[in-house]
């Protein structure tokens, strides 16, 4: 992307925060919409009113490629003045200007491509977000060729693999939702067991269910849902309540402190598999050392099967994908020894695409005709009060990985040691708060204290931190909003009050002794046993 | 289950549906929703407290649609 940027391509940046992409050397973004968090559905409705009022729509794609009365009805919805860049300047904070600057740049290049990252799911808006996103992409014509097209930039490196291979709990592997007969029966059939035709709990039912009392076991794999997950006093009080929770990690990582039983796990260079990147790229990962727990994480899972009864006997993770491919259609011709001879494949990959799909919708959709959805600005209930004046927007830095599970246990931590919270002068001389000053940082689910680093990279009214240590409690503050559709927590906008205090939070307090107790736990368990 | 928080989800999912004049056709598809995402011990609590937590009138409608489920629990 920064190459085709240094080649002068246009730059269009949607970020609350002035981020490093908006001015880098030989970088400049055309625009920046510099919105207030949770304004993403106005902004992009905007832009796509702006181009189809102004007559810059790809006419042809639309005609050819889209479905005439999805077209017809979002027409009529986006051409609604309520959509214009003007009427929403009140919520969003975008100068109308530069709304139909960036609307017109978008709209007269030949080629434009859409990126975008968590700050766009992680929303009560997250799924109408991705919708009005599709929606511009397909009234610009920028679909099913090089060069353009939707890129949702995952969280992790197998967010993507994950999600093919049915980690949701209402679809089997390749998207298949659960209550298909035929479905059930071709994957009951290879594993000898009936599938409920209901959806299962997502993570948030599950904690909702642990803290009632009718959901008492938990698996947790490579995940630190205990620092990852919004409001960590339910979350702990959830894995608290739980009768039995296994943790399979590589390290004894917050959750694992909850955890009934530990089972070590087994790191990327001590297993073999594969990782599915945001362009369907399935690579394979290969095996350079033995685990040092003795099993690949495969191995542990396959074990635990075994032990509740269930005969799951694979050899090689090679026969795992052999059944992917057996049951999955998008993967019929994907392989170990294919992927050694390729090096990389990109689904779909079967009779149709022998050598792996690296553009789809090519000339078509999946579906057929593309369909353009209305997407209606609908406001967060996360919204400012007198109590709560700022708006809480969280994030990652380059040097640290997600809760820094991995991260923060190397030398990484020269460049990011702490979590800070990014306040502007404005509200910070309002408050008293100088640079370095902690802050006590409060919302209606919980209260954590941070250092404060005083920035215009935010606008007034908005403060911004990330959560890469355990210890400064940014998930203590987020609250159970999440996505009307899926349910992804809304960690990106969180109503709070800042102010100027001397001592750490009553949760860092309680959460520094938990830490010490569970250190004695470890070094005791660790000491040899006394010999009478 | 904690009946307040579904109540404010199938009101979130009912309110970010709700676009065009067909309301039947809408709360057909809010009710779609809830059968294909929500597990059925989810349905049954939001169908049997349905009168006594404020639920929006089109999402009151889509969950008059759901069908009562008798196994999944």
């Amino acid at each position: 992307m920064k190459r085709r940027l240094r080649e002068g391509a246009g730059l269009i940046v949607l970020d609350p925060r002035e981020i490093d992409l908006v001015r880098s050397p030989h970088v400049q973004a055309d625009f920046h919409l510099q919105l207030r968090p949770s304004t993403n559905v106005a902004v992009v409705n905007a832009l796509s009113h702006v181009i189809m009022a102004e007559g810059l729509e790809a006419k042809k794609f639309i005609e050819e490629r889209c479905d005439p009365e999805g077209f017809k009805t979002w027409k009529a919805f986006i051409l609604d003045p309520v959509n214009s860049p003007e009427n929403v300047f009140e919520e969003t904070g975008v100068d109308p200007e530069i709304v139909r600057g960036a609307a017109r740049l978008f709209a007269s290049k030949p080629n434009g491509a859409i990126y975008y990252g968590l700050g766009v799911t992680e929303h009560s808006q997250g799924s109408t977000t991705v919708m009005a996103i599709a929606n511009l992409a397909m009234c610009t014509g920028n679909i099913g060729r090089e060069g353009v097209g939707v890129n949702p930039l995952r969280g992790q490196n197998n967010v993507q693999g994950s999600c093919d291979m049915g980690s949701f709990p209402h679809e089997l592997p390749g998207y298949r939702h659960v209550s298909d007969p035929a479905v059930r029966a071709l994957f009951g059939n290879e594993w000898g067991v009936e599938i409920q035709p209901h959806p299962g709990m997502r993570i948030p039912n599950m904690f909702d269910a642990a803290v009632a009392g009718t959901f008492k076991a938990l698996y947790v794999q490579g995940e630190d849902v205990a620092q990852s997950d919004p409001d960590t006093h339910h979350v702990t009080n959830a894995l608290s309540s739980l009768e039995c929770m296994i943790v399979q990690d590589i390290f004894l990582n917050e959750t694992a402190k909850f955890a009934t039983v530990f089972l070590p796990g087994s790191s990327f260079l001590e297993k073999s598999g594969t990782f599915t990147n945001a362009e369907r790229r399935i690579s394979p990962v290969r095996k350079v050392m033995e685990p040092l727990a003795g099993l690949a994480d495969w191995e542990v899972t396959q074990r635990l099967a075994q032990a509740l009864g269930y005969p799951m006997n694979y050899s090689h993770p090679s026969e795992i994908m052999d059944e992917i491919a057996r049951l999955t259609p998008t993967f019929t011709g994907v392989s170990y020894e294919k992927l050694d001879k390729l090096g990389s494949i990109q689904w779909p990959c079967n009779d149709a695409a022998v050598d792996g799909t690296p553009t789809m919708h090519i000339g078509e959709f999946v579906r057929g005709k593309g369909m353009f959805k209305v997407t209606p600005y609908v406001p967060t209930d996360e919204v400012t009060t007198r109590k709560y004046p700022l708006l809480l927007t969280t994030g990652r830095i380059l040097s640290q990985y997600n809760v820094g599970a991995q991260t923060r246990r190397t030398e990484n931590v020269q460049w990011h040691d702490e979590d800070v919270l990014e306040i502007h002068p404005h509200d910070a001389e309002n408050r008293g708060i100088e640079n370095g000053d902690w802050v006590g940082l409060q919302s209606r689910a919980g209260e954590t204290v941070l250092r404060a680093v005083i920035s215009e990279r935010i606008q007034p009214g908005v403060v911004y931190t990330t959560f890469h240590h355990p210890f400064s409690g940014a998930n203590v503050v987020t609250t159970d909003n999440s996505d009307w559709a899926t349910n992804c927590p809304e960690y990106k906008v969180t109503a709070v009050q800042a102010s100027k205090v001397s001592k750490l939070s009553d949760w860092q307090q309680k959460f520094a002794k938990f830490t010490e107790e569970q250190l004695e736990h470890l070094n005791r368990a660790r000491q040899p046993e006394k010999v009478n | 289950m904690d009946v307040e928080k579904l109540v404010k989800m199938a009101n979130q999912i009912a309110a970010n549906s709700d676009y065009g004049a067909d309301k039947e056709k809408i709360a057909a598809t809010i009710a779609d929703h809830l059968t294909r995402f929500w597990t059925p011990e989810m349905r049954k609590a939001i169908i049997e407290q349905k009168k006594v937590v404020a639920l929006t009138p089109i999402a009151a409608r889509a969950v008059d649609k759901l069908v009562m489920p008798t196994s999944g629990f």
